[in-house]
């Protein structure tokens, strides 16, 4: 019995120590943590539209594609032209949102490489891509044609990404 | 030549009297920042830091918000700055982070679910351990 009561902080004190090592050891995530916003309606975008640039409201019932990018963003340059293959879908609403830009900056971005997005919105604040739950740029997200969200991808959408986008583009229309 | 002359006072007077209106309100609108991104209200700013260190940089490796210098970090800082200044609570900002990022954004676990767990164990482990010298003591005084 004396034995057992010894035995118990013993067992406590190597489980603590296990688990101290396994911290140490254990491969770490560095990933960003899944959206909350998956399957949930989409947050509305409070962002003024950036002046210059044409404004086209979604139509009830679009998918839509909300894109956080800036003109400061390398992977940004590389992502913008599978957006401009996407905007030749001509089912899916395109929202630009820059982030903690300079306007001229974004109108110049737009300016040399195209503008793919119907609406661009200038996100000063931050509000939006907090609301969104945005962890860096570029982030897309897709929010099907019942305002849900559906989707979203981390970083820039490479070209072997992209019939995957416009896989899920066109689930989302349905 | 008297007409240009006031017509032109009239409209100096004007662009003078929008640009007074445009300076005023834009010194409305930074009043509450130091050109740091601080709080200029010291009291605040105390509340912003230690909300902020609660709060983690979602992107980097163990950091609050208050620690890292990555932009997201500043963006998150300069948002609950913002927030605090209107006059929000720490609970609501916290809340809104939660439902944007997760519960991962918060060092604080939740007091609902496995987070009430952790809440509720040190003190569990107070009480086991107490039961355990108890039972001990009683079991020694019994024998002797």
């Amino acid at each position: 019995m004396k034995n057992g009561m010894f035995g118990l902080p013993l067992v406590g004190l190597l489980i603590l120590v296990g688990l101290a090592v396994w911290a140490l050891v254990a491969p770490r995530n560095l990933q960003a943590p899944p959206s909350q916003l998956i399957g949930q309606p989409a947050p509305g975008l409070v962002a003024q539209p950036l002046a210059g640039v044409p404004d086209v409201a979604a139509s009830p019932g679009t998918v839509r594609l909300v894109n956080f990018w800036a003109s400061y963003c390398v992977p940004c340059i590389h992502e913008h032209g599978q957006l401009v293959a996407i905007a030749e879908d001509q089912g899916v609403h395109l929202t630009g949102v820059t982030f903690n830009d300079q306007p001229d900056g974004s109108r110049g971005f737009l300016a040399r490489y195209g503008n793919p997005f119907d609406r661009v919105l200038e996100d000063s604040s931050s509000t939006d891509a907090i609301a969104w739950g945005v962890n860096a740029i570029p982030t897309t997200f897709v929010v099907s044609a019942n305002g849900t969200v559906v989707y979203r991808h981390d970083g820039a959408i490479n070209p072997p990404e992209l019939a995957k986008v416009l896989g899920i583009i066109e689930g989302a229309k349905n | 030549m008297i007409r240009s002359t006031v017509l032109m006072n009239t409209v100096l007077f004007v662009i003078l009297g929008l640009t007074s209106l445009s300076v005023g309100q834009s010194v409305d609108a930074t009043d509450q920042f130091l050109e740091t991104g601080q709080l200029s209200d010291p009291s605040l700013e105390a509340r912003a830091v230690a909300l902020g260190r609660t709060l983690r940089c979602v992107v980097c490796a163990n950091q609050s918000i208050e620690d890292s210098e990555v932009e997201m970090a500043q963006t998150l800082r300069r948002f609950v700055r913002q927030r605090l200044g209107a006059g929000d609570t720490e609970d609501n900002i916290r809340s809104e982070l939660i439902r944007s990022y997760g519960q991962f954004v918060s060092y604080e676990p939740a007091t609902t679910g496995f987070g009430w767990l952790l809440w509720v164990s040190p003190w569990l482990v107070l009480v086991i351990a107490g039961g355990v010298i108890f039972l001990a003591q009683r079991r020694q005084r019994l024998h002797v």
